[in-house]
């Protein structure tokens, strides 16, 4: 599972079950196509919070985003290749995801959540 | 990409050996998810786009997606063994899809809007009486959110037509629009005999809708229900999109309600139970 996949996953049944803590036994970072028009996108869809605190919490993630959104984000090739590499090109392989309001755990098994 | 060749490269897209009589599995051939994602790709709603594939089964509308050029695809579905089939396709195919075993029904993904989920009271609310209250709220449960991320929602959702499962298609396809951005585009396949209801349905949620084709889906064998060899139904390839619908009195009057709210987003989908 990608970093873009969690920003969006919330604890089935839940209000306020978002972000989900992730506990990461394995992570891998692999390589993915750059689309600058894609991430630009992305930047109106994220909790870009939500997306921070999680970087934090990995600590093996090299950090590079900066606190806030840049105002020209769309035409900042600095903070968008930071930013694909973030959602895109960090893989959590095996872990779990916490539910931060039941304390609910969902295992994630060679790369695959597992909400069922 | 071609049709041929995006054809070429589905063929080597595994399904899996039993299909589950009870999650009403057809996998979708390959000729068909082709044609699907063609339509899809001419369409603008494909190249660049994050892509939901709901009920993704081997994932082959997915992958078929990431080949034409999705940036990223999101694909789910409740059995775990088809995820296993899909993790082993993706993998093939080297594509940016992200599995996830879920019941695509109860797939909790944030809304865009901070205040997801909140719901005014009586009292909070800016109606005089009760009755009108509960009228805005029946009027809320019809229309369908558009405050998701996804610019495009790919399914072959079960039809739907046997006892237990009767209606799972339309929750699917309201899944599938709630999960859209405004303006995003769930493309489905149904049961032509459904043709006039979607429709109708489709207006409700105040999407556009709009069959873009019909075709004969052969369902082989597989269920022991099944007394032929095989058999031939007539399936309706749709297209809606999501907030497109000219909007119909019911839907307007929601309108008016939201604006006196404040434009305030409210979760629209109570967990399903299926």
């Amino acid at each position: 599972m990608k970093l873009i996949t969690h920003n969006m996953l919330m604890s089935p049944g839940t209000r306020n079950g978002f972000p989900l803590a992730i506990e990461v036994e394995s992570l891998e970072e692999v390589e993915a196509d750059f689309n600058p028009e894609f991430i630009a996108r992305m930047v109106e869809k994220l909790d870009y919070p939500a997306l921070l605190q999680t970087v934090a919490s990995l600590s093996v993630v090299e950090g590079t985003l900066p606190p806030q959104v840049p105002e020209k984000y769309a035409e900042d090739e600095e903070f968008l290749k930071a930013l694909h590499h973030v959602l895109l090109e960090v893989e959590i392989v095996e872990g779990s995801l916490v539910c931060p309001e039941t304390a609910r755990k969902f295992p994630i098994k060679e790369g695959i959540p597992s909400m069922l | 990409m071609r049709l041929k060749a995006l054809l070429a490269e589905l063929q080597a897209v595994r399904t899996w050996a039993e299909p589950k009589v009870e999650l009403e599995q057809y996998p979708t051939p390959p000729d068909i998810a082709a044609h699907m994602l063609m339509s899809a790709h001419e369409r603008g709603d494909v190249e660049d786009a994050l892509v939901a594939d709901l009920g993704c089964g081997g994932a082959i509308l997915g992958i078929a997606a990431a080949l034409l050029g999705a940036s990223h695809v999101l694909a789910v579905d409740i059995d775990a063994e088809a995820v296993d089939v899909a993790q082993e396709n993706v993998a093939r195919f080297g594509v940016p899809v992200d599995l996830i075993a879920a019941d695509a029904l109860r797939l909790s993904l944030r809304r865009r809007g901070a205040a997801a989920g909140a719901r005014p009271s009586f009292i909070e609310s800016p109606f005089p009486t009760r009755v009108e209250y509960e009228r805005w709220l029946a009027s809320r449960a019809a229309a369908v959110g558009g405050d998701g991320s996804f610019d495009t929602v790919l399914m072959n959702p079960p039809f739907g037509t046997q006892k237990h499962s009767n209606g799972v298609d339309m929750a699917f396809l309201q899944q599938g629009l709630a999960l859209c951005r405004p303006g995003g585009a769930v493309y489905s396949l149904h049961k032509s005999s459904t043709r006039a209801f979607i429709a109708k349905k489709a207006k409700e949620w105040g999407a556009a809708s709009e069959v873009i084709a019909q075709l004969r889906f052969e369902l082989p064998r597989m269920y022991k229900h099944h007394t032929k060899a095989s058999v031939e139904v007539d399936v309706d390839f749709w297209r809606l999109e999501q907030g497109a619908a000219p909007a119909s009195a019911a839907d307007a009057a929601g309108k008016n309600a939201r604006a006196r709210l404040g434009g305030e987003e409210v979760c629209l989908f109570p967990p399903m139970t299926t």
